[in-house]
């Protein structure tokens, strides 16, 4: 008799656990909106956001910083060049993604990374407010004086480097997650991953030695083509143009894209 | 043990026979979707004052009053009157081919599309008196003064609206049906198809696109809230003023160039059906995240409890902004040129 109610109540357990495992998964959150809402606060408000407080800041310092480093060291002014660049450029690509991310999908990808995103979009407007800080609170003690302003330099680099290794980071992982997630093939085709791709390469590149002169030309011009308030529409256009089609087919065949013709062509933003 | 185990095997039995018999309605077959819509024919009949042929809605008093006053609401009422005539002729002339669909053809995809068409038309016969009445009490009273009518005619408005979104969602399950249809699959993938061919698909993607006019024109907007007249003027409001007019004259222009107007597409020997359903296939996609962006918005919301005002609004509905550039983005670009593809496949 006792052994059939210690059975009994197993079996019930057994079902309640089953139960409850179903359950919970029916009612976990599986909408992408934590993701598109950190990003949009950045975007919308925070440092990658071109009205912003530390945008403005740390662009006037860049010029700034830059002249003064001109009769110190060519390299460092090299690299805060560089930076500024890179900054502008991560910036536009964050806006785009951004447009696009709250109408995603909940997928792996995006479980998989939604923290790892999270923290580094914290950390980079943590360095961003540092950098702010640091840069407001040293204006008035350094200028007019070239010499103190391009020492301030030495101070910030780390900060402004770290937010954009952090930002880049973000970025690449938030572009998996539009990749597998976004429905809509106007938005996410072919086109759009060789876009971020090459974005996602020439950004490595340039951080690759931030003191090679011009280093981060190549990502500043492409992000123009590619990332301006008009280039959803190159995206889109690709779903109707068979030209476009052909020509990103080409490039992802090429057997050595970077010397391909189509690719050189298409980072000049010729896609017809 | 055995005890135990029966004990299990009858509860499970009698939860399945509850679910089957109280949880799932009986599936819809063709003849019973045809005889429900045929009870909306009646009711048409029988209110001939106020549906005439051709889908043609006399307003009567509520027309009277809105033409001598001049107001928005005359426009209102020619805005849900030609979405009506256009839906419901797409009703009338293709509700009769579900009753070809046989029931040895049809498959889960088919039933299921059927029990949809059948609830939404039942829905609209419920919507189609609920108007009906609001007409008649219109009707029967004097309602000479526009100010003392104001708040009746923006009832009568909520409730034409509801009529009408309702008809479109016939219309869309209706398109549904027919694309599940055998012949449907066979068209479907003509890289060369004749003028006949051509002509049907492009009603279909008519259909397809009404809901998308009507979601936004009727149900989301103006049905929910007097847009245009009560609310505070701010840069919201124009933006969202805007992308109702855009899309206002999207359905006037570009739609009914394309899918209204004239009825044969030039040399049929380019047709390529494939594509064009490719192109209704990727829009669609993209037409959801309209929809998730309305829903995302919530316009009466905005326009109600924080009077237009986006900055103050984002507090609290972070992803406002988003969801407005994504509605604007969607009419201005999306919208434009999906009809302008498919008007260069047709003609």
């Amino acid at each position: 008799m006792k052994r059939k109610w210690i059975i009994g109540i197993l079996v019930i357990v057994a079902v309640g656990a089953i139960l409850a495992v179903v359950f919970i998964n029916m009612f976990t959150n599986k909408s992408t909106d934590a993701m598109a809402k950190n990003l949009d606060q950045a975007v919308s408000e925070g440092y990658l956001c071109e009205t912003s407080d530390e945008y403005g800041v740390l662009n006037e310092y860049f010029e700034e910083v830059s002249s003064a480093l001109a009769a110190q060291s060519d390299e460092e002014q090299k690299v805060t060049l560089n930076c500024q660049k890179l900054y502008v450029s991560l910036t536009k690509e964050a806006k785009i993604l951004n447009s696009q991310l709250a109408f995603s999908e909940y997928t792996n990808v995006y479980k998989n990374s939604n923290k790892k995103i999270e923290n580094l979009l914290k950390s980079a407007q943590k360095h961003a407010n540092d950098a702010k800080a640091y840069i407001q609170s040293t204006k008035n003690l350094t200028n007019p004086s070239q010499y103190w302003t391009a020492g301030t330099w030495y101070e910030c680099k780390d900060m402004i480097t770290k937010m954009i290794a952090d930002t880049n980071n973000a970025l690449r992982s938030i572009a998996e997650v539009y990749k597998a997630g976004v429905n809509s093939k106007l938005f996410n085709n072919k086109l759009s991953s060789l876009i971020f791709e090459t974005e996602q390469n020439l950004a490595d590149d340039v951080l690759k030695d931030l003191k090679v002169a011009g280093a981060a030309d190549g990502i500043y011009n492409f992000t123009q083509i590619y990332f301006s308030s008009t280039s959803l529409e190159i995206i889109m256009s690709y779903q109707y143009d068979s030209t476009v089609k052909d020509k990103v087919d080409e490039i992802l065949n090429a057997e050595n894209r970077a010397e391909s013709p189509a690719y050189l062509a298409f980072l000049e933003g010729n896609l017809s | 043990m055995k005890k135990i185990l029966l004990s299990v095997l009858i509860c499970l039995l009698f939860g399945f026979t509850c679910f089957t018999t109280f949880g799932c309605e009986k599936a819809a077959t063709p003849e019973k979707v045809v005889a429900s819509y045929d009870q909306v024919t009646k009711f048409y009949e029988q209110k001939n004052e106020i549906f005439g042929p051709n889908h043609q809605i006399y307003f009567g008093n509520a027309q009277t009053l809105v033409d001598s006053a001049n107001t928005d609401y005359s426009v209102l009422l020619s805005k849900y009157s030609s979405i009506f005539t256009t839906s419901s002729s797409y009703i009338d002339e293709y509700m009769i081919h579900v009753s070809g669909l046989q029931a040895e053809t049809q498959t889960k995809n088919v039933q299921s599309a059927l029990q949809k068409l059948n609830i939404a038309i039942s829905e609209y016969l419920k919507e189609l008196k609920a108007f009906a009445i609001q007409h008649d009490y219109f009707a029967q009273r004097d309602f000479s003064d526009l100010e003392n009518s104001k708040p009746f005619l923006q009832s009568y408005k909520i409730y034409l609206g509801k009529m009408v979104a309702k008809n479109v969602e016939v219309t869309n399950s209706l398109a549904n049906v027919l694309e599940e249809s055998k012949i449907y699959e066979v068209l479907k993938s003509e890289e060369n198809a004749i003028i006949e061919d051509v002509v049907v698909i492009r009603k279909y993607i008519r259909a397809k696109l009404l809901p998308v006019y009507a979601r936004f024109l009727i149900t989301e907007t103006e049905s929910n809230v007097s847009w245009t007249t009560s609310n505070k003027d701010t840069d919201a409001s124009h933006r969202i003023d805007d992308a109702i007019a855009n899309m206002q004259t999207s359905f006037t222009g570009d739609y009914q160039t394309t899918f209204i107007i004239g009825t044969t597409p030039k040399d049929s020997s380019i047709h390529n059906v494939v594509k064009l359903m490719d192109y209704c296939a990727d829009f669609m996609t993209e037409a959801n995240d309209f929809y998730k962006a309305l829903e995302g918005l919530k316009i009466p919301i905005l326009a109600k409890n924080y009077k237009n005002n986006l900055e103050n609004y984002q507090k609290k509905n972070k992803l406002a902004e988003i969801y407005l550039e994504k509605i604007e983005q969607f009419i201005n670009v999306s919208l434009k040129t999906f009809i302008n593809e498919v008007y260069d496949l047709l003609f």
